[in-house]
């Protein structure tokens, strides 16, 4: 299959079943791009993920920008864009009366009540993976890393700074502990 | 608010739609959400109040409920929910063609400042500034991703049933390596039979959810 086909086909099925925001989608990219064909090495989709949540916007937006322009330049990141967003969009215009009329059905209801923990389960194994590979999860891990998580989670999750100034104040962390020599 | 008001309310809301025309509106609202967009750095919730003020204050277009509404609404569909609800309230206020220009007023920006991020990031790639800066950024990522899966469990689970999807879920990704595609499938197919099973109500007590 061309690259291009490729691609169109990893970001409408990454658009079509990315519920509940973008963080739960890294494992079905993760799964597409770095497993099945290898157009990717994993460090290199850690690095490209970190900067696609560094901008602004649904993270799988990004990704998809950040995946396509790698692979085929700036048409790639249109295409793969696109597709990305192509579904909800379909979705929504098909089915805008429907939705209203039914989202307080019981079984979709129902359906959501599984579908939520299923989500936050996604995304707690986006971060375990991400965090395999970057060798948190080792024996071996060093202080540094392990105490730039720590920070950075405590950051996210107790202050109201804005994640973007703590992923920067990461970043010049990282640059001050590793500076090369 | 009384039920004339409302119903005066909407009526001037509509008219005032009709006036400024179906292309002008979708004008508008590509631009709204185009200059909205890169405030929706880490969910899409808080656009909410500005959007509020370009819409229901300054155009008088829609009533405040429902914004809110359909940025529920905007939750169950696939997607990011500012997208969704630009494609929504576009739809509402303008029909097809407004859901096309809102939605593409919320992805332009976004998709433009990441076109400029994977210039940069090919260009510096190999630069060892670069790679030391990568190597705070990764814990952070790690830290950042882990902190939006618990804020989505707080959400998810409402007892003891949903948690342990939770640990299913991930247990089922991490050491049998299923494709979460099919994960997804799966637990909505299951949440619809528990709901054929559970006549009468919802799996589990939701009065802590908003």
């Amino acid at each position: 299959m061309p690259l291009i086909a490729l691609l169109i086909m990893t970001f409408l099925l990454v658009g079509i079943v990315s519920f509940g925001g973008g963080y739960a989608m890294l494992p079905v990219i993760d799964r597409m791009v770095v497993s099945q064909v290898h157009w990717f090495r994993e460090t290199e989709f850690i690095d490209m993920i970190a900067v696609a949540s560094m901008a602004p916007g649904p993270i799988a937006t990004n990704a998809a920008v950040m995946v396509g322009y790698r692979l085929l330049g700036f048409p790639g990141a249109l295409v793969a864009a696109v597709s990305v967003a192509m579904p909800s969009l379909v979705l929504i215009l098909l089915f805008a009366r429907a939705f209203f009329k039914y989202r307080r059905h019981r079984l979709v209801a129902s359906a959501f009540d599984v579908l939520r923990p299923v989500i936050a389960g996604m995304i707690f194994y986006a971060a375990a993976s991400f965090a395999q590979r970057n060798g948190l999860l080792s024996l071996h891990v060093s202080w540094s890393t392990l105490l730039l998580f720590l920070i950075a989670f405590v950051l996210f999750a107790r202050t109201k700074v804005h994640p973007a100034l703590i992923l920067l104040a990461s970043g010049l962390a990282g640059l001050v502990i590793h500076f090369p020599r | 608010m009384a039920e004339d008001d409302l119903r005066a309310e909407r009526k001037a809301a509509e008219s005032r739609l009709r006036h400024i025309g179906r292309r002008r509106t979708a004008l508008a609202l590509f631009w709204t959400f185009f200059k909205l967009s890169p405030v929706t750095f880490g969910g899409g919730f808080a656009v909410v109040p500005m959007l509020e003020r370009e819409l229901v204050e300054r155009g008088r277009l829609i009533r405040r409920e429902e914004i809110v509404d359909l940025f529920t609404v905007a939750q169950t569909v696939p997607g990011s929910i500012y997208v969704n609800a630009g494609t929504f309230i576009g739809y509402r206020l303008a029909g097809v063609l407004g859901a096309v220009m809102a939605t593409a007023g919320a992805l332009l920006p976004t998709f433009l400042i990441m076109v400029v991020l994977a210039v940069l990031y090919d260009g510096l790639n190999m630069n060892p500034y670069v790679e030391a800066a990568m190597s705070g950024l990764r814990p952070a990522i790690v830290a950042l991703i882990a902190y939006a899966g618990v804020r989505v469990a707080k959400t998810a689970i409402v007892g003891p049933l949903t948690a342990v999807v939770v640990v299913v879920a991930f247990g089922m990704l991490y050491f049998l390596h299923i494709h979460p595609v099919i994960l997804i499938l799966a637990g909505g197919a299951i949440g619809v039979l528990l709901g054929f099973a559970h006549r009468g109500g919802r799996l589990e007590r939701d009065h802590h959810r908003r």
